[in-house]
């Protein structure tokens, strides 16, 4: 027996050194790519026919080839894109967009208001598919007054209207049905849309005519579709690829301190704990709130998102203006105090479905979340379902008892993710939760004009929302970007979307 | 064939959901997924759905993916080549591997040879090609870090990566077909060992590695093409995971995405597509043991 | 008969293979069905503990969410054995009755013919994908997927023994002797095809141990919290630059079972079958 073992591993060792030095004949140098010509790793295929939605296989390339019409920096302020300015009126009613002169489309043709009110009509039609655009559909008219100057009546004040307007592709009229079969792609981009094979890669090239094209350092960017994250992985550190779009987080994470790599946050997803308040046992409050109080964010954000998320107990980033930053920690970590709840509620043993969607993280999570549901006495039986099937769900506004979604929509409007969350929706709202008190604090909040009033309609929704406890955030999650130390001035949009304007390769 | 068509087209619609929201996504209104829906045609009735389909593959016309908007054709035409690479990489390992350790086990005298070749072979047939996917990735990509474990570079555009990064999944996608083979041809060579014309050459005093090499790996032959050639067949359908698992963007995660995002029409492609090539692969080793065997004649069933 | 039967069986339990692998499966099956008595805290005792190497408390280390690794590659092992021992049974009888149906109708034993001819070509794992989408990810996909794969080659198994018997010439001659076909089939086809079957069985667990990691690899597996194998090996995976002591234990486990049950078949083929 022994004698076996040992020519066996003589056997293996003769096969390793085989494949060493067949793999060390191999270990050529990447072959060096020309000047300025940029390599990143996508996620998935660009989807073309959902340019308005938020559709992460678009966001590497899309403001390379198209422009929105103004930008929302880090710190959430508004920034002039390709409109240089605009004003809006003292009811809040009207709003004047006066666009750059001299940009052109790919095409050579001279980007006007006709052109940004064909992209805002295309944002409003349901088939295109954009989370925001019941924005674009509470418009009561858009003007084209002149080639430069576009007006927006809304129907209401919409404090949100910026949410629409920075991730809204202009394109040329009429050209979206081609460029949906992928025929024709045409932006005002600075970089023009070369071509595209599906599963391997989709290549821009710097667009010549454009307006500012002295100051693009990039000659050509090539989007990789790796859609495995530990591949995406591999191409990073073997050189292949200069910027990682879809990396996991503890991949991501554990690159934090390597000095030949940059970590980057932006956009990022609301991960909540929705309650059906229409059945036992969550139409009890009490019940509600002990759920509240039995989740143990501080270890969810460590075990599943490597302590990058911010633990919180409400839907809206930060950085919102009249955030209610003493609602933060409302719910913290107490399972003593939500037993006492569900002994009070009655509701001791009580058996409910917890179902979520299969994507990693969401799938790690739900088991945190059903041990702590366990810890206070009460059974979740949990159901992890594919993504397609989630989403039947969730769009006819019926999952289960309890269920975890995961919204890629971190850092919008409060207004914005009151109406494109289903999970916070009214109308075929997955919590089922639409009393009169929570309608009426939610038009206060997309109605508030004034800074004053928002913060004031926002902190009485907010509590309202908190004390109801029939969505509970658990875990905002940052995406994250890893880049090489080489590529330097990549700007990242509100949701992960890049701006390559002043990318550079050094 | 007809039946296959029909439960392909049949089986992925019975599943919950549909690609109109694969598109529109789980945030979207029930109202925008109904005239998606419609704009896709998904609202007509199946029987209509299958006609149109059914008519179109006579055609040559597969339709276009729901998700992508482009033809199915192309989808499946820009997947095949990282297929390929793996499938005949992992052919040619298969091969070697196979008929190696086949003729090594049928010609060797050496007892020691014999008892590890017959551990490593067993160890090989009943462990899936994930599993040694998996060990081998511990020990050539974590352990010992020469291989990359996950991803793919174009064979074409740059040979030497494309094949480092070829190197494990078609190792672990050949070893335990190629477990196979070795094991038939091993059988193989020790029955042909037994038979009278052996014995003459032996008694005519012919070398012995001529008798091995002359006589009986020529007269085993035959069952080990066809042998290679029915693990082609499994082969190509240990892709599926095996591309999975080292990330490559092939034929097999198209099909898995195909399944997840219902867009049909991939999916009915790509699963006519497999059976064609299976039926292929079988007519293909049934002539080549007609052709090698004067006993098999076509048809004498 | 009985008598003689056994003794085959103990014949093929005596080769050290066989002796080996029939030792290995019985230590393996105890193991799993005693976890709760070995572990009676369960599965899914979780802790800020997450990814810690091997130590004496955890001999293989904790995962992600901090439990502990050996004890879910037990329970691990458990859902994989109740998965195989409930979906190989209903496979070998599904498939021998398939296979045998031929004897009592021409009609009926050829078109399940055709429908097995149907599902071996089908892409074995399109088929299973699609099974646990339509049915949902979890176990009852699986036991489905399993049933299906695997019932096509026992039938074919079966209706081979069958034709073959059937030129036999007790069998003949009980024929012409009138006796009732269904009383041939039991009395003297069944206990002929017994052996082949078994045999099969053996393999079939490997094949329905192959599914069920292979359907976790691709993240259609089993529904949490219960561990299999192949979820662990999945979310291993995960992890398996960082920490690759995690992915040891589902390796270990799932090798030594296919080895076993592969061996199994081996040593059954070489002796019982044969004779």
């Amino acid at each position: 027996m022994f004698r076996r073992v040992t020519s066996t591993t003589r056997l293996i060792r003769v096969l390793l050194a085989a494949v060493m030095t067949v793999s060390g004949l191999m270990a050529v140098q990447t072959p060096a790519r020309a000047d300025e010509a940029l390599v990143v790793a996508g996620p998935s295929d660009p989807q073309l026919g959902s340019l308005f939605a938020f559709r992460a296989g678009n966001y590497p390339w899309i403001w390379g080839v198209f422009e929105p019409l103004i930008k929302i920096d880090e710190k959430g302020k508004v920034q002039p894109n390709v409109a240089s300015r605009w004003t809006l009126s003292s009811n809040k009613l009207t709003m004047t967009l006066f666009l750059k002169r001299g940009i052109t489309f790919h095409n050579g043709k001279k980007l006007t208001a006709e052109d940004v009110k064909y992209s805002i009509e295309q944002a409003a039609l349901a088939t295109n598919g954009s989370q925001l655009g019941f924005i674009a559909r509470s418009f009561a008219s858009v003007d084209a007054v002149t080639d430069g100057k576009l007006v927006i009546n809304f129907g209401a004040p919409t404090s949100n209207i910026f949410d629409l307007l920075s991730i809204m592709p202009i394109m040329p009229k009429n050209s979206y049905p081609e460029t949906k079969l992928g025929k024709t792609v045409i932006g005002s981009g600075p970089f023009t849309w070369e071509s595209w094979t599906p599963g391997a890669q989709v290549v821009i090239k710097k667009y010549p005519k454009y307006r500012d094209a002295a100051r693009i350092n990039l000659s050509q960017i090539t989007v990789r579709i790796i859609t495995n994250a530990s591949a995406q992985l591999t191409a990073l550190k073997s050189g292949a690829i200069d910027l990682a779009f879809g990396l996991s987080t503890v991949d991501a994470y554990a690159l934090r301190n390597d000095a030949n790599y940059k970590l980057i946050y932006a956009g990022g997803a609301i991960v909540p704990l929705g309650l059906d308040t229409s059945k036992a046992p969550f139409n009890n409050i009490k019940v509600r709130q002990a759920v509240g109080y039995a989740i143990d964010k501080n270890r969810i954000n460590k075990q599943v998102f490597s302590d990058t998320g911010l633990e919180t107990s409400l839907f809206w980033a930060p950085r919102e203006s009249g955030y209610p930053k003493a609602l933060q920690d409302a719910y913290t970590y107490n399972p003593t105090k939500a037993k006492a709840l569900i002994a009070e509620a009655g509701a001791a043993g009580a058996e409910f479905d917890l179902q979520t969607l299969n994507l990693p993280a969401n799938a790690a999570l739900v088991e945190i979340v059903a041990n702590n549901l366990r810890d206070i006495g009460l059974k979740p039986n949990v159901r992890v379902l594919d993504v397609t099937a989630w989403d039947a769900k969730q769009v006819a506004g019926d999952i289960a008892n309890a269920f975890i979604p995961y919204h890629g929509q971190y850092g919008l409007n409060a207004a914005t993710l009151l109406n494109s969350l289903a999970t916070l929706r009214v109308e075929k709202g997955t919590t089922k939760f639409a009393t009169a008190e929570y309608v009426k604090l939610r038009n206060a909040v997309a109605a508030a004009a004034t800074s004053g009033a928002k913060e004031k309609a926002l902190n009485n929704l907010s509590k309202f929302m908190v004390e109801q406890a029939f969505a509970m955030p658990i875990v905002m999650a940052p995406s994250m970007f890893v880049h090489s130390k080489k590529l330097t001035g990549v700007e990242f949009g509100e949701l992960g979307h890049t701006f390559w304007n002043s990318a550079k390769l050094g | 064939m007809i039946f296959s068509s029909i439960a392909v087209f049949l089986l992925p619609r019975l599943a919950p959901g549909d690609p109109a929201l694969a598109i529109a996504g789980g945030d979207a209104t029930e109202e925008a997924i109904a005239e998606i829906r419609e704009t896709l045609g998904l609202d007509r009735s199946l029987v209509e759905q299958y006609w149109v389909w059914i008519t179109g593959v006579f055609r040559g016309d597969f339709g276009d993916s729901y998700l992508y908007r482009l033809p199915v054709s192309e989808l499946i035409s820009g997947r095949f080549q990282s297929t390929i690479e793996l499938a005949v990489s992992a052919t040619i390992f298969l091969i070697i591997f196979g008929v190696g350790m086949g003729v090594l086990g049928g010609t060797t005298r050496s007892r020691k040879v014999k008892s590890v070749l017959d551990v490593v072979v067993s160890f090989l047939l009943s462990t899936p090609p994930f599993l040694i996917g998996i060990v081998l990735i511990i020990l050539l990509g974590v352990v010992w870090q020469v291989l990359p474990i996950s991803g793919e570079v174009n064979f074409i555009d740059d040979p030497a990566t494309g094949f480092k990064y070829l190197l494990l999944p078609s190792f672990a996608l050949s070893l335990s077909s190629s477990a196979v083979v070795a094991r038939l041809i091993q059988t193989q060579m020790i029955s042909v060992r037994g038979e009278d014309f052996v014995d003459l050459a032996k008694a005519k005093g012919v070398p012995p590695s001529r008798i091995a090499f002359r006589h009986v790996l020529r007269n085993s032959l035959g069952a080990s093409i066809v042998a290679v050639g029915l693990q082609v067949g499994h082969l190509l359908s240990g892709t599926i995971i095996i591309e999975s698992l080292f990330a490559r963007n092939g034929l097999g995660s198209l099909t898995i995405n195909a399944v997840l995002t219902r867009d049909y029409l991939v999916l009915q492609a790509v699963v006519l597509f497999a059976i064609a090539i299976a039926i292929a692969i079988q007519l293909i080793s049934e002539i080549l043991l007609a052709a090698l065997d004067p006993r098999v004649r076509l048809g004498s069933e | 008969m009985k008598s003689r039967a056994a003794s085959r069986y103990l014949q093929a339990f005596k080769t050290p293979v066989g002796l080996i692998s029939t030792l290995s499966i019985v230590a393996l099956t105890s193991l799993a069905f005693l976890a709760p008595v070995i572990f009676p805290n369960g599965y899914d005792q979780q802790s800020a503990n997450s990814l810690l190497g091997p130590s004496l408390k955890n001999p293989l280390g904790t995962d992600d969410l901090g439990r502990d690794i050996f004890t879910r590659v037990v329970y691990g092992l458990r859902s994989d054995l109740t998965l195989v021992y409930i979906a190989v049974p209903i496979s070998l009888v599904i498939g021998t009755f398939l296979g045998l149906i031929g004897m009592i109708s021409n009609f009926l034993g050829n078109l399940s013919m055709r429908l097995m001819d149907f599902i071996i070509g089908f892409p074995a794992l399109i088929l299973a994908i699609s099974i646990t989408v339509v049915l949902g990810t979890g176990f009852t996909a699986l036991l489905v997927s399993i049933i299906i794969l695997g019932t096509p080659g026992v039938a074919r198994l079966a209706r081979s023994t069958m034709l073959e018997q059937e030129q036999r010439e007790y069998v003949i001659a009980a024929r012409v002797l009138g006796i009732s076909k269904w009383k041939i089939l039991f009395r003297h086809i069944l206990p002929n095809i017994m052996d082949p079957l078994i045999a099969q069985g053996a393999i079939l667990v490997v094949v329905a141990i192959f599914i069920e990691s292979g359907m976790s690899i691709i993240g259609l597996g089993l529904q949490p919290p219960a561990p299999s194998l192949g979820v662990l090996l999945n979310n291993s995976m995960r992890f398996i630059i960082e920490y690759p002591t995690f992915v040891i234990g589902p390796v270990v486990a799932l090798v030594s079972l296919t080895l076993a049950f592969g061996k199994l078949a081996d040593a059954l083929n070489a002796t019982v079958v044969r004779k």
